[in-house]
């Protein structure tokens, strides 16, 4: 039942009625448009135009010395760079604390930072302008109890925007990296922590940094790569909040990509910006699967 | 009834079945025998249609049946894992070979139930399916699921599926290697029973020797895709066709020496032997290189002055109760040491170190380099044992 | 031990309020009159409860609209992608061909390729069909899943073989066999993949937003950021009943069946 390929009798083709429908979308809505972007972003053309040329990689080297590109991608950088370390903490931990609970307590506080993940980012964006409003908004309240005077613009002052936006991500996406870690946690056999315990690993330090962090590896790794991914995909929440400003200093790539495709419609522009985008995604996965081989867990 | 013609299956290059023919007589059980690999499940979903040969002929009841489909074959099959429908109950489950039957007005969505195919449908499953259930004792638990039913319950299940449409051929694929050693030889019986009062034609696949010989009237025994004999059991076990027939045969297996025969008579190994029985085989055979095949109740232990006297160690006595079977080491003269098993009745004594044994001429079988059968000449007539002992 | 439950509840309560205060400010201003908005002194509870958000949500927002919209949507998705994946998943996982392997790297690709990505040329390709502005653009691209196949046919590989040539000595044609004897053992694979697509096209904004620009069209996300965007930019208590009112389904989806939900949601990082 292994052989596959080779056999004479084995046909092209089984069931092609069943296959067509399925296969026929996957080429016409994923694979060629996906081919045509990566061709579009060789050319000159744009929207509108009737013809083209091939300019080989001069949009690439367009791009690539834009002064607002390059800080587009700074700020989508900065922004990985600040939450991916955060959420991963904050979820690891998260799950070891509920782990640890566990009963009632544990689904309790699971359900609760689960929340925000189901709902959607878009309506929670105008939520949060309004949590973070300068003048009526509960933070600014919370700041003014305290003591402080300054009205901070949290979501209008260059030097502040990504921070805030990362808290939103961090906010929104935690307990979706904490309950891919609970399935990691629950996947650790409980006799493990009963050997160690006889063994004479008697504090919870010793037991998770050789027992927990060792067997959690692969679920670890990739929550890694997955909050990269998440966080590259950012796209709601600037759209809906800042728009990109002030000063584009929130602007990240697929915003650029999509000002760039649908607002100035410079075709060929926003498609090498998505090219580039493509092929980060595709190294990321790659790596992913590299490093994770077979155990691969798409199923989690 | 059941007749293959040269049946042939190649897989990637692989010669799974090789030019196999088989003729099933109506209403014979009939077994598969042999090891993992030898090709018995790939041939027995060749009879089923579930594959096709790569060349070769299946006639089912007269008709050539090579390009119909399973359904259209009207044969009956129970699988290894029960391959019971976990959504269904136990009574769709057994009704669901006679709804699939029917024509396929009474099978439409909620339509079918008025149409009138779909009552004599209905009426059919209400008088069938609770008998059938009846008959298997599965009264109690019609509307139960298959995962709330113990192996031995769904093995009936599966039985009563097959059964309920009177299908022309039973398949039965390994139905009973998942059961535990009691359910099983319980099983055993009732199958047996279910032939007998439906005096339908079974195929039965199996790699147990013990079930292949209590249940069937003939056995096809296979390996490497080719059928080495068939035959009764006692036929297999009293009269193997060669050296791969008697090796498989048995339990526990026959013992298989080296033997030699020329100018001055008969080796086992290096013992010559000097008795006359020997001497008139010797003869028989010829000069040259043998196999000597000897089931555990077809030598003794014997004093040391016997002329075929064989020498050896004693390495262990298995205590079986009835009887006791003493395995033996044979050490040659070139230092190959050979294993030997002797039924030995329980008021004899066996030696704690060192026994001798000879073999009875009259049951031992001979065998060429090539492992076929040799049968010495008339004088010397080999009798096949009447009673498979087991 | 006990000292230590108590620290855990502890801190997972103090986060538990950053998580929720979100939510409880969106409620508490969907309940409040405008004049209750705009002071500086925050109180939780309105001190006069007015439904009048909700109803003014529902006229001038349109919330119903997005939401009617919304669950054409997710629901003409949801079907059509179960018509598609369920049979090329069958295909893929029992049968074999000599292009199974070209199926399935198709497959691999289509699941890594990021819907931005792909949104140029299906973009220009809906406005040369017409196709703008209307609902099918929203539903045409997601007939099939890939995520979807992939994860049926790893589930369809478990099923036994046994089972399905039962089915067919029992004489089940090969439709017969799938709908009614294969779907029915993963169904619970199949509800998770609902789920993950619910969601996921519920709360998907990137690609209305390229293709819708009417009001009346808007799914949810769209719909609430045109809203806030254009005239209700200043009405809160509108606006944030529209917000509860959008969230509100697919959290009471989750709090009704955690577990299947999580599972769903959580399906793939893929996407």
């Amino acid at each position: 039942m292994k052989m596959i390929g080779k056999q004479h009798s084995l046909p092209w083709i089984a069931c092609p009625g069943f296959l067509f429908p399925a296969f026929a979308a996957l080429i016409l809505f994923f694979v060629l448009p996906a081919l045509m972007t990566v061709a579009v972003s060789f050319t000159d053309w744009t929207l509108g135009k009737a013809d083209f040329t091939w300019v080989g990689f001069d949009n690439y080297a367009y791009i690539l010395t834009d002064p607002d590109f390059l800080k587009s991608l700074r700020n989508t950088v900065v922004l990985t760079v600040i939450v991916v370390p955060v959420s991963f903490a904050l979820s690891l931990g998260l799950a070891l604390a509920i782990r640890s609970l566990g009963g009632r307590w544990g689904e309790l506080w699971q359900t609760i930072y689960f929340l925000p993940v189901t709902a959607s980012l878009v309506a929670m964006s105008v939520v949060w302008q309004w949590v973070l409003h300068p003048e009526v908004g509960i933070v600014a309240w919370l700041l003014s109890f305290f003591g402080a005077a300054a009205k901070i613009n949290w979501l209008n002052d260059r030097d502040i925007v990504l921070f805030t936006l990362a808290f939103i991500i961090i906010w929104q996406m935690t307990g979706y990296y904490m309950v891919i870690f609970l399935t990691g946690l629950l996947q650790i056999p409980a006799e493990m922590y009963e050997a160690a315990q006889i063994d004479g690993a008697d504090c919870a330090w010793t037991r998770f940094r050789h027992i927990t962090w060792p067997l959690l590896t692969p679920t670890s790794f990739f929550i890694f790569i997955l909050t990269i991914i998440k966080t590259f995909q950012v796209f709601d929440i600037v759209k809906a909040l800042t728009r990109g400003g002030p000063e584009k200093a929130s602007e990240i790539l697929l915003y650029t990509m999509y000002q760039e495709g649908f607002s100035f419609f410079r075709t060929n522009i926003a498609a090498s910006i998505a090219t580039l985008y493509l092929l980060v995604m595709l190294g990321l996965t790659l790596w992913q699967n590299y490093v994770l081989g077979r155990r691969v867990n798409y199923t989690l | 009834m059941l007749q293959l013609d040269h049946i042939t299956k190649t897989y990637t290059n692989v010669e799974v079945l090789h030019s196999l023919s088989l003729t099933v007589r109506s209403g014979e059980f009939i077994s598969l025998l042999g090891a993992s690999g030898c090709g018995k499940t790939t041939l027995l979903r060749i009879i089923a249609g579930l594959d096709s040969p790569t060349s070769g002929r299946v006639h089912i009841g007269g008709n050539d049946v090579t390009d119909w489909t399973p359904s259209r074959r009207n044969i009956a099959m129970v699988f290894q894992s029960y391959a019971l429908y976990p959504h269904k109950t136990v009574r769709e489950n057994i009704a669901f070979p006679l709804r699939m039957r029917a024509p396929w007005t009474a099978r439409l969505p909620v339509w079918g139930r008025f149409t009138s195919e779909g009552k004599k449908l209905a009426a059919l499953i209400r008088e069938k399916v609770p008998a059938m259930a009846e008959a298997l004792n599965l009264g109690g638990l019609l509307e139960r699921k298959p995962s709330q039913l113990s192996g031995g319950q769904k093995q009936r299940v599966a039985l009563a599926r097959a059964l309920v449409r009177e299908p022309s051929l039973f398949l039965m694929d390994e139905p009973l290697s998942n059961l535990d050693a009691k359910l099983r030889t319980e099983m055993r019986r009732e199958i047996i029973a279910l032939h007998r009062s439906t005096g339908k034609t079974f195929v039965y696949v199996t790699h147990d020797q013990t079930e292949a010989m209590t249940m069937s009237d003939r056995i096809v025994l296979l390996n490497k895709g080719t059928i080495q004999q068939i035959g009764a059991p006692a036929e297999l076990y009293g009269d193997p066709a060669n050296l791969f027939a008697a090796t498989f045969i048995g339990s526990p297996g026959i013992s298989v020496f080296p033997c030699s025969v020329d100018g001055d008579g008969l080796c086992i190994g290096s013992f010559r032997m000097r008795n006359e029985a020997a001497w008139n085989l010797a003869g028989a055979l010829g000069p040259g290189q043998y196999r000597l095949g000897i089931r555990p109740e077809s030598c003794f232990l014997c004093p040391s002055g016997d002329l075929d006297a064989i020498p050896a160690a004693v390495r262990l006595v298995e205590h079986m109760g009835n009887e006791r079977i003493a395995h033996l080491d044979i050490r040659m003269a070139d230092g190959a040491v050979f294993p030997a098993c002797v039924r030995v009745p329980n008021d004899f004594c066996i030696p704690e170190k060192h026994a001798w044994f000879r073999p009875s001429w009259r049951h031992a079988f001979f065998f060429d380099m090539a492992g076929n059968r040799i049968r010495p000449a008339a004088t010397c007539r080999v009798i096949p044992l009447k009673k498979a002992a087991i | 031990m006990r000292f230590r439950t108590v620290l855990l509840n502890g801190i997972l309560a103090l986060g538990a309020v950053v998580i929720l205060t979100p939510f409880v400010w969106m409620l508490s201003l969907s309940f409040k009159p405008e004049s209750e908005i705009y002071t500086p002194f925050i109180r939780l509870l309105p001190e006069v409860w007015d439904f009048a958000n909700y109803a003014e949500a529902f006229s001038t927002g349109e919330v119903g609209t997005f939401i009617r919209n919304g669950v054409i949507v997710t629901l003409s998705v949801l079907a059509l992608q179960f018509c598609t994946i369920i049979p090329a998943a069958y295909v893929l996982a029992r049968k074999r061909f000599r292009l199974q392997g070209l199926c399935f790297a198709i497959v691999l690709a289509a699941l890594i390729i990021p819907q931005h990505v792909v949104a140029i040329p299906l973009f220009m390709a809906a406005g040369k069909l017409n196709l703008l502005n209307t609902l099918p653009v929203l539903i045409i691209p997601f007939v099939t899943s890939a995520l979807g196949i992939f994860l049926l046919r790893q589930h369809f590989k478990t099923i036994p073989q046994d089972i399905i040539d039962a089915a067919r000595i029992d004489g089940a044609g090969e439709i017969y066999t799938l709908w009614r004897i294969l779907v029915p053992q993963i169904l619970p694979a199949l509800a998770a993949f609902s789920i993950f697509s619910i969601v996921y096209h519920w709360n998907d904004f990137f690609w209305p937003l390229l293709v819708i620009s009417d009001m009346d069209l808007a799914t949810p996300p769209l719909g609430i950021s045109l809203f806030a965007s254009d005239e209700g930019g200043n009405d809160v208590g509108p606006m944030m009943a529209s917000a509860t009112i959008i969230v509100l389904p697919l959290m009471a989806a989750f709090l009704a069946a955690r577990k299947r939900f999580i599972q769903g949601v959580t399906m793939s990082g893929m996407k």
